[in-house]
């Protein structure tokens, strides 16, 4: 049995990342995975290794040669067995803690025996390879279930990847922000400690040791009493005209008791950017002003609740329509003494502010009629601290997708990923129609599952003879066909590349272990990022270009 | 005719299927090999068994790949654990090489793989020669530096038999990197020293007289308390001992100056400059390694040229490009360069400002004009000769535009640096 201080070693690299917060959203889920081949071990490898709670694979598929091969967690001795079974005993071996399930079915006909179980307990489901009538019946169970879906494959060197969810909200999105100095809008306590400190009095040791925040504060008092335009600087938060940016950064050099003092050079390269006036950031703003915002109810969920007193906060006279203080101060050239007295005065402001919040999440929740323990101090602490990056997800889902196309075909084709994204769903259609890969005969194990009527176990020796590279140029016409029929459907002028057709024939919808790796660890990064509500999650398409060493990302 | 039945994997269909859209790709070439030939001819060395090593081994076996040596100076500890998957609890304390060697051989018996518990460093030439690629997965700028350094030499010294393509992958977080270096041809790695920010350091000053963060106290009692007290021990960021013993100094300082902050975790990331690492960036990382890895040696589709850069903390976002040759390389370059400072700044000045400089990045430079020893950091007789140098302006020592000889652990080679004065 692991201790506290075993994990806390063992896991300690990703802890780093995520923190025990992190970690425990990863240890009480369950991921739920249609598929065993490569594509399907890889993801899972990289969930398991980190301590995902438990995972089910759901797979019909039997260990045959090729497998042994391409995919690490089967072995020769594995042949004949069911993958899904292989699969979980060697992922499991990386890490005891975790619990995995083998269900020896197919996607059809784990979900027909009724949606309840396989997706239901799941936290998330990842679908590997899949025939597209049977990610179009698992993306309407998932979307429904508000369980969030990733969905990959892979043909050659080429992979996509599709994150599909309702909603996802990541408080905290660990988001890069500038520093949050409030210097064109001081709040008292800020305003009487730079007051307090008198410039002129310094020797110039001491003055070389006040931090560049006061001599900023202390440069624009001076700037606003010379200036004509008094009652503008009166007024909060005012944009400063470019020229007087300039006399005042000038003020600042000339304020220093030696060139080159460091306080004085941060105050001088600091000026601009934190002399902007605030803004709350527009994914925040966007967040408040959401109808799941305006109007919560007790079955809102927390972030909404939450979100909801923020707005309450942000719209009252306390605030003056500014998000509450994070309470970080960056590193400065200071003595510890004024550092320190500062960074109190910042984190004084913050707690102050959060106070406030705390008083709208509590009249939010009586309003709901929730209990005011609902949301724990905890919650409330981190929101405000993230309140300038909170991030909300809206995805379109993939059923839509399927049935009437991208949404903005015009976005695929801005980041480069039109000619890939057509020719996946150019080959499910292929496969729909003539039950095999193009560029694969039929028969072929290549596809991990098989468009209904197909029959994987069919004579493999009708095709033995074949000319593969005959069955290439012929279907690779059929497929830049088809792909440049759905091109028209959706409104786009151009015909689709010939070499990337050329390349995704070539592949016969093959795995090639190096993209099957790559891609699964795309898909086990957005699977934690979608389970722990940390960091961002893409959203929502990606395409891995092997062939010219490129990841292309787009909104579909 | 190429039939179904001899191409039993992906990789087979890439090697013997027709491909006229693939510039270079031959079915055979002029010596009359095939790609898959080629691939089964290939000798393979991975630099690095940990979280990126072991996703290379992994990968390149199945990949096709049949012949493997791999190097590694280290040994496993547990925090490896959570993606260095190729180890087990029972491994702790093993060579990471061996035990990685061990494990591909249990699973792929068809494979040679051959472990080196050594370093880099300590293989003579004849070891690098008998590859046909090299994959880095290193977890230093500095080992990196060496390798780029050496085998660029080995062209030197040995033409095309010492021509060693290097694919050079790295990770941090949910960030990494993909290099592809052919030696004397092209962007080298020490062309690219700059596209990595330089590491975080802290001011002397700060640490010993104005400390206002935590990591300023773990700094003040690694670097200058721990000296004071064991001043015959180095310090070992993996002693767990060393590690409380450096959080209860740190801790008492910060109470002095009012800080708040310190922990165990946080600590040992100072000490040991810990990157956070995990499976998922790893292997994504890897991939793309050993996926040029697998197009350099048989041609099957063009290599990257020649670095990729992904990063998948805010949504994913990766831009491949080609950054160039630099002129003034260190390695491939003219390597000379030229700094400039004030004529009664110290010499310890000029050192320090070859040590911060991000075109340099030297780690403890020892400085040379023409025969004459201004300051050597080895060995420790000369360190101390040519120590009241450092105090010393540099005019009193040599004229304006002189070319000075530099040499430090970070570069295999000496540099001309000329130094001009300002004043």
């Amino acid at each position: 049995m692991r201790t506290e201080t075993d994990k806390a070693k063992l896991y300690d690299r990703q802890l780093r990342l995520w923190q025990e917060s992190g970690q425990a959203a990863l240890e009480n889920a369950c991921v739920c995975v249609f598929g065993s081949s490569a594509l399907a071990a890889e993801s899972l490898k990289n969930l398991v290794l980190p301590g995902i709670g438990r995972f089910v694979v759901v797979d019909d598929a039997a260990v045959d040669e090729q497998d042994v091969l391409t995919n690490f967690f089967v072995g020769s001795k594995d042949v004949g067995r069911p993958r899904a079974q292989c699969v979980v005993e060697n992922l499991c071996e990386l890490n005891p803690a975790v619990q995995g399930t083998a269900i020896v079915r197919s996607a059809e006909d784990a979900l027909s025996a009724g949606a309840s179980g396989v997706i239901s307990s799941a936290s998330l489901v990842i679908a590997c390879g899949l025939a597209e009538h049977t990610v179009r019946q698992i993306s309407e169970i998932c979307w429904s279930a508000h369980t969030p879906l990733v969905c990959a494959s892979t043909a050659g060197f080429a992979a996509r990847l599709r994150t599909s969810v309702p909603e996802h909200a990541a408080v905290e999105s660990h988001v890069g922000l500038k520093s949050d100095l409030r210097l064109l809008s001081p709040f008292p306590a800020l305003r009487d400690y730079a007051e307090a400190v008198d410039l002129d009095s310094l020797d110039e040791t001491d003055a070389g040791h006040v931090p560049y925040v006061i001599i900023i504060l202390k440069a624009l008092q001076r700037w606003a009493a010379s200036s004509n335009s008094q009652e503008d600087i009166a007024r909060r938060n005012m944009p400063i005209p470019y020229s007087s940016k300039q006399q005042i950064r000038e003020l600042i050099l000339q304020a220093a008791p030696a060139p080159g003092e460091e306080n004085f050079q941060e105050a001088y390269s600091h000026f601009i950017a934190d002399c902007t006036p605030y803004e709350i950031p527009g994914e925040v703003s966007q967040i408040l002003d959401d109808p799941a915002c305006t109007s919560v109810s007790a079955q809102s969920d927390k972030f909404w609740i939450l979100a909801h007193a923020l707005r309450r906060y942000v719209q009252s006279v306390y605030s003056q329509g500014e998000l509450p203080l994070s309470g970080t101060i960056p590193d400065m050239k200071a003595d510890t003494r004024s550092y320190i007295a500062l960074q109190r005065i910042y984190k004084q402001k913050a707690d102050q502010d959060k106070a406030e919040v705390s008083r709208h999440v509590h009249e939010t929740l009586q309003m709901i009629g929730l209990p005011t323990d609902y949301v724990s101090a905890g919650e409330i602490d981190t929101f405000c601290k993230n309140a300038h990056r909170l991030r909300l997800l809206r995805c379109t889902p993939i059923h839509t997708e399927l049935d009437s196309g991208p949404t903005q075909p015009s976005a695929l084709s801005g980041s480069g990923a039109l000619d890939h994204y057509v020719l996946f769903r150019a080959s499910d259609a292929f496969l729909a129609k003539h039950a095999r890969y193009p560029g694969a005969p039929s028969s072929s194990k290549a596809a991990d599952s098989v468009a209904p009527g197909g029959d994987a176990a069919n004579g493999n020796s009708l095709n033995s003879s074949l000319d593969l590279d005959d069955l290439v140029s012929a279907d690779t016409l059929e497929l830049s066909a088809i792909a440049n029929g759905m091109l028209a459907s959706w409104g786009v002028d151009s015909d689709v590349s010939s070499d990337i057709a050329a390349e995704f024939v070539r592949s016969g919808h093959c795995e090639l272990h190096n993209i099957a790796s790559m891609a699964g660890g795309l898909v086990s990064q957005e699977a934690i990022k979608l389970i722990t509500h940390q960091y961002v999650p893409a959203n929502n398409l990606c395409i891995v270009d092997g062939a010219s060493a490129r990841i292309l990302v787009a909104k579909i | 005719m190429v039939t179904a039945a001899a191409c039993k994997t992906g990789v087979e269909r890439f090697l013997k299927l027709k491909a006229p859209h693939v510039k270079d790709f031959e079915l055979v070439n002029e010596r009359g090999e095939t790609p898959q030939d080629l691939l089964d001819a290939a000798k393979v060395l991975v630099i690095g068994a940990g979280g990126l090593g072991c996703e290379i081994l992994k990968n390149l076996t199945m990949s096709g790949f049949k012949d493997i040596h791999v190097i590694d100076m280290d040994t496993i500890d547990v925090s490896n654990l959570n993606r260095q998957f190729l180890f087990r609890q029972a491994d702790v304390g093993r060579p990471k090489a061996e035990v990685a060697a061990e494990f591909i051989k249990r699973r792929s018996p068809n494979v040679s793989i051959v472990p080196h518990y050594k370093r880099i460093q300590d293989m003579p030439e004849e070891f690098y020669l008998q590859f046909s690629v090299v994959v880095c997965g290193l977890d230093s700028i500095e080992a990196r530096r060496w390798i780029n350094a050496f085998l660029y030499g080995l062209v030197e010294s040995h033409g095309f038999e010492g021509f060693k393509p290097m694919v050079d992958g790295g990770t941090e977080g949910f960030k990494g990197n993909v290099r592809v270096i052919l030696p004397t041809m092209g962007a080298c790695w020490e062309c690219g020293l700059d596209l990595h920010g330089a590491k975080t350091t802290y001011p002397i000053c700060t640490i010993a007289n104005t400390p206002r963060l935590p990591e300023h106290c773990i700094e003040w009692a690694s670097v200058l308390e721990w000296p004071r007290r064991f001043p015959d021990t180095k310090l070992d960021g993996d002693d767990a001992d060393h590690i409380s013993w450096l959080v209860e100094q740190a801790s008492e300082r910060a109470a002095q100056f009012n800080i708040t902050g310190i922990t165990y975790s946080l600590t040992q990331g100072v000490v040991k400059n810990i990157i956070p690492a995990i499976a998922s960036t790893n292997a994504i990382i890897a991939a793309a390694c050993t996926n040029e890895a697998l197009k350099l040696v048989t041609l099957c589709n063009p290599m990257l040229s020649n670095y990729l850069q992904f990063s998948g903390d805010d949504g994913v976002y990766s831009y491949t490009f080609e950054y160039d040759k630099r002129e003034d390389c260190l390695v491939c370059g003219n390597k000379e360069s030229e700094v400039s400072l004030s004529a009664s700044a110290t010499l310890e000045e000029l050192i320090d400002m070859l040590k911060e400089d991000k075109a340099f990045q030297l780690r403890a430079p020892s400085l040379a004009f023409g025969s004459e020893m201004l300051y050597y950091q080895n060995p420790e007789s000369l360190e101390k000769l040519t120590r009241p140098n450092l105090q010393r302006s540099v005019k009193d020592l040599f004229a304006s535009s002189s070319t000075l000889t530099v040499t430090d652990p970070a570069v295999p080679t000496s540099l001309q640096v000329t130094v001009i004065f300002t004043d």
